[in-house]
């Protein structure tokens, strides 16, 4: 699903170059669960933004579904993403002006599907992630773990074949983390491909594989 | 999809409330000033309009080259010009003369008689040049015959009450029987001219026949060349081309006998309103300016602009926060192109409140601009094509460009850059937004410039020594010859009242224009021709109207020598002459004159026109035993009332057939002004919103920026700063600024201002403290908008500032 050759990150700092990834070479089939472990710094984030082609590649090649990324242009690229990418952040990232029930229809919107389609999407997923009864409320009036809740939600109700997550948990207690890193693992055993970026050992623990990375460099 | 963002827009705007109603106000302020604009050119530019034909129509306009004159364009020319025209040019279809109007006695069988305000004479053509509708008579014929007098419905109204008008035979003050052959609806107010009575040629034609001295070969003046007295018109045949018209009708004249110092040129009957200012006795009663057109204009896109920019800068100030939506909904799916709709989508919205907002301010402010103006616009968006493309178009504009920034500029982002945690447009945008304030506050110091220096220019034009003292002296005219036989018992009458001071009979007024006449001075070559204004009065104008002699002597009523052959100059007739001692010199009308009139005396220079124009040469001929076409009065201060009561009185004996009649002099010299002091009244108060707007948009900017520094200020409050330092730091950031703008603003009000000065031929200094007052008024504004939200961030206990972080 995921081919990454010889992928290189680099920022201009003034005259030099800061490398953030150094030639990554990297495999994901689907179906896969990996977990991203590093230090602070080591480019983890940065690995899946550009995974998620949501920043550019320095060098090197990144294939998805054998249609070359690296050379596809912005709105190619952003056409790729709508079909297949669904992202999860950290710090959730709903829209605060929307209810819960407006956050989850939002991407519906940007995608091709009429009002019915959308009205029976949202409350699927609206009971299959319980939160029936706070569609109405806005994301301040939720918990943490609410709100990444509805982020999970709003990232997988158009189905995509991948989703990132990065640092999905990172904000929240162990509780509330652990009832998420679960619903992840249930969306990874209906096929959903996921790569998520984690600091804790027991949250990489749900994944298939891991990926220590290390000052740009992944250590095998 | 549009459901989504009408939610995020309307939950925005509401949650946001104070930004809202500082966009949504200045917005609303600023629409509603432009639409009044737009109504106010519209109607500038709506003159002659209802005429059909008028742009084949042009106003045959003379320049006078002689010395002595400032070489303007005169509103007349050769009497019999216009009837030569069109038998000699095939491209002329029709020529029209229309004479300059006269107040006059119209009485009806036994009912009261009632004045004329404008009694001019037309060709019997008129009604082909002007279609103005009649509601009784035939247009074609009812100025064909001699004594046919066309009226409007509410003078006939006056004249007859309910009685039928047509057909009717009213007397003249000058005892002439004339028949009314046709009633006009009354005029519309946006043409050139004001007539409220219309009688024909051949009626003046007749009477000068009827007067003319049996055996005297010369044409009487309605069929001369060799004066210039007619207000004419050309009617050019459809598709043919004016061009070169100026020269040949020159050319033409010429070949006609008329002298070397009068030009043609020909002005289009669509410029007759706004471009006339300079034109000199053109009867022009409605005179509007193209440049005033052009500020107001200006004026409008201004005040626009500084309300656009609030919303700019407020929405980049927030940027930080619609970024983060930007990046989410980037991240869910969306293309840059449906970000874009969106925003601007959002700013249309946000246009569309304060546009239904501005439509009913606009509407109910209307009523003062017309009182301004003296018209009667109407803010109608369904009977008006006009307004209602510019409502939509404003919408479109200010919408979209107000929208530019979120629009073009937000969407931009990359979305990781804004969603990774730590993103502050607040300084991104930081330097864009002091520039943009820094810009309109430079609008508005402009405004605030232009304003004082129109105020002040309005102070000196009235302030002014004129070289005559218009205040508490009356005008009485005489209207016809029944009442000129008695003018000299009315003068006698009301000298023996002791509220009156001074009285002088005349023909001339300063203030109403003065004739011109050709002068031959001693020692100067025939060839060189001068001509001057010329003024006709009793010894006491002097007293009278406060003038006083430079050289020489007044007239002296005691002196029989003097009803004649002696003249007084001014002294700008003997400047321009180069006479040392004028009072041995001699002055020679006409071509026949060999014997002259001799300089008596010199007055001192005094404006007998409006400050637009300069001085010329003026010689006052003794008004000698020839009864006077009107009375001078000046009465004696703090007894106007009096004064008046009596004159009345007097009046009633003496003129018992006529209707009391006055005119103040200041009030004259006032009207004159009336446009330029509108002008500056309409500046003063569309500055005054400029200001306005652009303080609402300070004052959010302000309130924004000191939230965003409320965790420096609290760390500053807890290290020990005093209030006091802190606004002053808070404050003196803005200030800056303010001061920059000045520095900008500063070139362009001198430029606009000095353009507009330009207009008079007197102006009053460009003054520092007219630039130096617009600065520190600015600043002071500024200084309390700013402070005010200072001194609040100042004083709000540190620790609420940094709990949370
Ligand atoms: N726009 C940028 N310009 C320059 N350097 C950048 C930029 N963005 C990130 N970096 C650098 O790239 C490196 C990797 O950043 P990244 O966010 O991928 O780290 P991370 O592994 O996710 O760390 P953390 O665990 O703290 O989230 C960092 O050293 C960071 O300073
Ligand atoms: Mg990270």
């Amino acid at each position: 699903m995921i081919k990454l050759r010889s992928v290189t990150k680099a920022y201009n700092s003034g005259v030099d170059k800061t490398f953030v990834l150094r030639n990554i070479n990297l495999h994901v089939k689907e179906g896969e669960f990996i977990s991203i472990m590093g230090p602070s710094g080591a480019g983890k984030s940065t690995l899946l933004h550009i995974i998620g082609m949501l920043d550019s590649i320095s060098d090197g090649e990144y294939h998805f579904f054998d249609q070359p990324v690296h050379a596809l242009n912005e709105k190619k690229r952003a056409a790729l993403y709508k079909e297949y990418l669904g992202f999860v952040f950290q710090s959730y990232h709903l829209i605060d002006d929307l209810t819960v029930y407006e956050n989850l229809e939002m991407p519906l919107l940007y995608k091709k599907y009429n009002s019915s389609e959308r009205k029976s999407l949202v409350c699927d997923t609206l009971d299959r992630f319980q939160i029936v009864g706070k569609k109405n409320l806005f994301p301040n009036q939720l918990s943490g773990g609410q709100q990444q809740l509805v982020g999970v939600a709003r990232a997988i109700i158009s189905k995509p074949k991948l989703l990132l997550a990065d640092e999905p948990t990172g904000n929240l207690h162990s509780v509330q983390g652990e009832e998420i890193m679960q619903l992840l693992s249930n969306l990874n055993q209906d096929r959903t491909t996921i790569i998520q970026v984690t600091h804790s050992e027991k949250n990489a623990g749900y994944g298939t594989r891991i990926l220590q990375l290390k000052d740009g460099w992944i250590e095998n | 999809m549009f459901a989504n963002y009408l939610k995020i827009a309307l939950r925005n705007l509401l949650r946001h409330k104070g930004y809202s109603i500082i966009n949504i106000a200045g917005l609303a302020i600023g629409m509603a000033a432009c639409l009044l604009i737009v109504l106010y050119i519209q109607r500038e530019l709506s003159f002659e309009n209802m005429n059909p034909k008028a742009d084949r129509i042009y106003r045959v306009l003379t320049i006078d080259k002689a010395l002595g004159t400032n070489n303007q364009r005169v509103g007349i020319t050769m009497p019999a010009l216009g009837p030569a025209v069109p038998p000699a040019f095939p491209d002329v279809e029709a020529s029209l003369r229309v004479t300059g109007s006269a107040k006059t006695l119209l009485t009806y069988g036994d009912r009261p008689s009632v004045y004329a305000e404008n009694l001019r004479m037309a060709d019997s053509n008129f009604f082909d040049f002007f279609n103005f509708p009649m509601l009784q008579g035939d247009p074609a014929t009812a100025l064909k015959e001699p004594f046919a007098l066309v009226l409007t419905a509410k003078l006939a109204r006056q004249i007859f009450g309910e009685e039928d008008a047509l057909g009717k035979t009213i007397k003249t003050g000058n005892g002439n029987d004339v028949k009314v052959t046709g009633v006009l609806k009354d005029l519309p107010d946006n043409i050139h001219f004001d007539f409220d009575a219309l009688g024909s040629i051949a009626t003046l034609k007749s009477l000068l026949n009827a007067n003319r001295p049996p055996n005297s070969t010369r044409p009487i003046w309605i069929e001369q060349w060799q004066l210039i007295a007619m207000p004419t018109y050309l009617m050019f045949r459809e598709g043919s081309s004016v061009s070169g018209y100026d020269q040949k009708l020159t050319k033409f004249c010429r070949e006609n006998g008329v002298g070397e110092n009068f030009e043609i040129t020909l002005q289009p009957l669509l410029g007759a309103h706004l471009r006339s200012k300079d034109v000199i006795m053109d009867y022009v009663a409605n005179k509007g300016d193209v440049n005033n057109v052009y500020t107001f204009a200006a004026i409008a896109v201004l005040i626009l602009l500084i309300a656009v920019i609030n919303y700019m800068n407020l929405s980049t100030a927030r940027g930080a926060e619609r970024a983060k939506e930007v990046g989410i909904r980037k991240v869910v799916g969306s293309l840059r192109s449906q970000l874009i709709v969106q925003f601007l989508g959002e700013s249309l919205l946000i246009t569309l409140v304060a546009l239904l907002l501005a439509e009913p301010l606009a509407y109910t402010t209307l009523p003062w601009l017309n009182g301004l103006i003296g018209a009667h616009l109407t803010f109608n968006l369904a009977h008006n094509a006009l307004l209602l493309a510019c409502v939509i178009l404003l919408l479109f504009i200010v919408g979209i460009v107000s929208g530019l920034y979120p629009a073009f500029v937000l969407t931009g982002f990359k979305p990781v850059t804004v969603l990774k945690g730590s993103f502050k447009t607040g300084q991104k945008g930081t330097k864009l937004r002091k520039g943009l304030v820094v810009f309109q506050f430079a609008l508005s110091i402009a405004l605030i410039t232009m304003a004082a220096v129109i105020q002040r220019q309005i102070y000196y034009v009235q302030h002014k020594d004129l070289g005559y003292n218009r205040d508490q002296v009356l005008v009485f005219d005489m209207f016809d010859r029944s009442m000129g036989a008695n003018l000299a018992t009315f003068r006698e009458e009301l000298s023996k009242q002791s509220s009156f001071v001074s009285l002088a009979e005349g023909f001339d007024v300063p203030g109403r224009g003065f004739g011109r006449t050709r002068v031959r001075p001693e020692g100067v070559a025939d060839e060189n021709i001068w001509i001057w204004s010329s003024m006709t009065v009793s010894p006491e104008v002097l007293p009278t109207l406060g003038m006083e002699i430079a050289q020489g002597r007044n007239f002296n009523r005691e002196m029989a020598t003097d009803t004649n052959g002696v003249v007084l100059i001014n002294e700008t007739a003997a400047r321009a002459l180069g006479w040392e001692n004028p009072l041995s010199k001699r002055l020679y009308f006409g071509q026949s004159d060999s014997i002259g009139t001799q300089v008596i005396g010199v007055v001192k220079d005094f404006h007998f026109t409006a400050l637009h124009q300069k001085i010329e040469p003026v010689v006052i001929f003794p008004l000698g035993n020839t009864p006077g076409g009107l009375l001078m009065a000046r009465i004696q201060g703090g007894r106007i009332a009096e004064a008046l009561e009596s004159a009345q009185q007097k009046w009633k004996e003496i003129f018992p057939g006529h209707p009391f009649s006055y005119s103040f002099l200041d009030d004259e010299f006032n009207a004159t002004y009336r446009q330029d002091i509108n002008t500056g009244k309409i500046v003063n108060t569309f500055t005054i919103l400029a200001i306005f707007i652009a303080c609402l948009g300070l004052f959010g900017l302000a309130s924004y920026s000191t939230a965003q520094r409320n965790k420096e200020i609290g760390v500053r409050k807890v290290m020990g700063a005093s209030i006091g330092t802190i606004v002053r730091l808070l404050v003196l950031d803005f200030l800056r600024w303010v001061v920059i703008a000045n520095l900008i603003a500063w070139p362009l009000a001198l430029y606009i201002a000095s353009k507009w000065l330009d207009g008079f031929a007197y102006r009053t200094t460009l003054s520092v403290w007219s630039f130096l007052a617009a600065g520190t008024m600015a600043l002071f504004i500024a200084l309390i908008t700013v402070s005010f939200q200072a001194v609040n961030a100042a004083t709000t206990n540190p620790v609420k500032s940094l709990r949370y972080e």
